[in-house]
């Protein structure tokens, strides 16, 4: 009985490493899962802007050491060295200069420090730069546009005091024809 | 005998594993929903206007409010969220064909001006007037306009052309996120 009893904890043991290892491997693949934390702003822009992109990065300090680390991007950017932040003593930053004509898309930035911890954020090109200039504006208000009636087109006044002269004219004109 | 034992325990073990990460892994963060900004308070110059979406009209062309409702400005969304870093460009008319719109006096807009964008989400950014532009249609800076940090207001001003029916220039005032702070009378 004590032997059974001990084989099921043991199974049960060897089952739960075996899981564990398995999925212990499976881990790096599962979304989300990094080491540091990597910032990036902005995180979303439009390609054709000229946009830089500050990244930023909490890698872990050890006691003295300058830590750095390098960013990069496949397509969005060259490399980028990261520095020991001048505002924030705790995390390394750097500016990416975008690629010229970018897709618009997602785009991973991955982050490796010295001491070889990694994260990663991404990057959206939601659009290329609207290059035309916005048009906002009917004119209604600049100067010189005086008569805000279309050209050529009669008002009301002007067709009412015709009418009435036409009409004067004729009524004097029958009477005249009548006697 | 022992040794089916030894398997079939083994897998339970294996199998209560799997179902531990399944639940882990399974308990994702929901997606927020999208913040947009929603309106914009401009009170130097008295102006309080709701905010539409404006997007992409075919060929690198910026969607327009309509002219039908000449007291709505428009965020470009396709443009940084206001708050979030980057670039926001708001675009509203400064007059329709007959009266003055929603960004009639924009141009009298001074360097330290407040304005105040407030977000689907209730938060409400500030900003303060950095510059105001006045600018050639065919020198429209993009780059400036959709790049960089802060708020751009962006409207038309200068001399109207009668034959194309537009104004000659654009009227931009360059605007950077103050960071909350406290309450300063102005």
């Amino acid at each position: 009985m004590k032997r059974a009893r001990q084989r099921f904890a043991t199974g049960l043991v060897v089952g739960l490493i075996a899981g564990v290892s398995l999925l212990g491997l499976a881990a790096p693949a599962a979304a989300g899962s990094q080491e540091i934390k990597v910032t990036l702003t902005p995180a979303k822009t439009l390609s054709g802007a000229g946009q830089d992109i500050k990244i930023t990065a909490e890698c872990p300090k050890t006691g003295d050491t300058q830590v750095r680390a390098l960013a990069t991007s496949s397509l969005a950017f060259e490399p980028v060295n990261l520095e020991p932040d001048a505002e924030n003593p705790l995390v390394v930053s750097g500016v990416a200069e975008l690629s010229k004509n970018l897709v618009p898309g997602t785009y991973t930035v991955n982050v490796t420090c010295e001491s070889n911890h990694t994260g990663e954020a991404e990057l959206e090109i939601l659009g290329t730069v609207p290059t035309k200039a916005p048009k906002a504006g009917g004119g209604g208000t600049a100067a010189g546009v005086a008569d805000n009636d279309d050209e050529g087109a009669p008002t009301l006044g002007v067709v009412l005091v015709a009418g009435l002269l036409v009409g004067a004219a004729v009524f004097l004109l029958r009477r005249r024809g009548l006697r | 005998m022992a040794k089916r034992e030894w398997t079939r325990i083994a897998a339970a073990g294996l199998v209560t594993a799997a179902v531990l990460y399944a639940i882990g892994s399974g308990r994702g963060e929901p997606e927020p929903p999208a913040v947009t900004p929603t309106a914009i308070d401009i009170p130097a110059l008295e102006i309080k206007a709701p905010l539409i979406r404006l997007g992409l009209v075919g060929d690198g062309e910026v969607e327009l409010p309509p002219y039908s409702k000449p007291k709505v400005a428009g965020w470009f969304e396709l443009s940084a969220v206001p708050g979030d870093g980057g670039a926001s460009v708001v675009i509203g008319h400064v007059d329709t064909k007959t009266a003055p719109a929603v960004f009639y006096r924009l141009k009298d807009l001074r360097k330290g001006a407040v304005i105040r964008v407030s977000r689907s989400d209730g938060k409400t950014v500030a900003y303060r007037v950095d510059s105001v532009e006045r600018v050639h249609k065919d020198r429209f800076p993009a780059k400036k306009v959709y790049g960089g940090e802060g708020l751009r207001l962006v409207t038309c001003g200068g001399a109207f052309d009668q034959a194309k029916g537009e104004y000659e220039e654009n009227l931009i005032v360059y605007a950077a996120a103050t960071a909350p702070r406290k309450r300063t009378t102005l």
